[in-house]
């Protein structure tokens, strides 16, 4: 009887761990070559959609689910992109731990690294964001999010464990004032700029202020 | 004697506790002699920063990397690296009655924090200029 007791205990526990889908806790859902993390995609938490917006605002409160995302200084940061198949839809990746290890500043939180290939066995991504979060909250972009030499795409998506919501167009590539935003009752509000002068340092000049 | 040498070993390791910051060293006089120091500084490069301004700014940057804060022995050089403070420049400005905003950014000409990219370096500093505390940081 003991021993029956003891397979049905093991079979809940089988079945409860097989009915939790889609954390990144299975292996080659992320992984480092180098200097560049690979995520696979696309993550199932994460409905996709022609509308990039509806894949952001799903982001914050899925990543929230994870191990130790709202822990404060002693936090663990998730990464991931945003992407499509050439279809005019947008999906999330896998969210990414790999992290690189740098114990400056006040906290011991673990940042995450944002990844620079997409992989989908469906066809070729082509990447529109990365997004991050972080374990505190009020905790916009740091000073690291915002440089120049950070930026990997067109779009920079990060959260904190609230989910405050801001986005950066940092426009490199142009002689236009980067962008920041903060989403707000599903919209994006301009709250800052980041003048051409100052893209390299990532220093925002307040909306109206320039 | 060994009831004595109790409360002297006791004393000596609790003095290692209170170590004092180091104080920045002289090079030589045969060094000094050979560096000229202007009457006029150069215009290029100039900058002047008011008292305020600097001590709220080495107030944070003491909080973001303490002098004795060591480098991990088996540190990569990129950790190396952040683990100096000319690697970061610093952006201050005046904020509301006796507060000054100082932020601390990674110097990326300094560090290679782009491959890969090391988010989460810096940080944004709220100093109480009157009582020369640290109101919040933002990180």
């Amino acid at each position: 009887m003991a021993v029956q007791l003891r397979w049905a205990a093991l079979l809940g526990v089988l079945l409860g761990c097989s009915t939790k889908v889609a954390t990144p806790d299975r292996p080659r859902d992320y992984w480092r070559t180098g200097n560049n993390v690979h995520v696979r995609g696309p993550w199932l938490a994460i409905s996709p959609s022609r509308n990039v917006d509806e894949v952001i605002d799903q982001l914050c409160p899925a990543i929230m689910e994870l191990p130790r995302t709202r822990d404060r200084d002693y936090g663990q940061e998730y990464c991931g992109a945003i992407y499509s198949l050439g279809d005019g839809t947008y999906y999330a990746s896998m969210p990414s731990p790999l992290s690189e290890p740098v114990s400056v500043g006040p906290s011991t939180r673990k940042s995450c690294i944002p990844p620079r290939y997409v992989e989908d066995e469906r066809g070729r991504p082509v990447v529109l964001a990365d997004f991050h979060s972080h374990p505190w909250a009020p905790s916009p972009m740091t000073p690291a999010d915002r440089i120049a030499a950070t930026q990997l795409w067109s779009i920079r998506i990060q959260f904190d464990r609230v989910c405050t919501v801001m986005k950066l167009v940092p426009y490199l590539d142009s002689s236009r004032p980067g962008e920041v935003y903060v989403r707000r009752k599903k919209q994006w509000k301009l709250v800052g700029i980041i003048r051409p002068e100052d893209k390299q340092r990532g220093l925002i000049t307040a909306a109206g202020h320039d | 004697m060994k009831r004595g040498l109790l409360p002297l070993l006791c004393l000596l390791s609790s003095c290692a506790l209170f170590q004092q910051p180091p104080r920045p060293s002289h090079a030589s006089p045969e060094e000094a002699a050979a560096v000229e120091i202007p009457l006029a500084l150069p215009l290029e490069g100039r900058m002047v920063v008011g008292g305020v301004m600097l001590r709220a700014m080495n107030l944070a940057m003491e909080d973001y990397l303490p002098w004795d804060r060591k480098v991990p022995t088996e540190a990569s050089p990129l950790q190396r690296c952040l683990h100096r403070r000319e690697s970061y420049e610093v952006a201050a400005a005046p904020g509301p009655e006796g507060i000054v905003f100082v932020t601390i950014i990674p110097d990326a000409s300094a560090c290679d924090i782009g491959g890969p990219p090391v988010l989460g370096i810096g940080a944004t500093y709220a100093i109480d200029v009157r009582g020369w505390r640290i109101l919040s940081v933002q990180q």
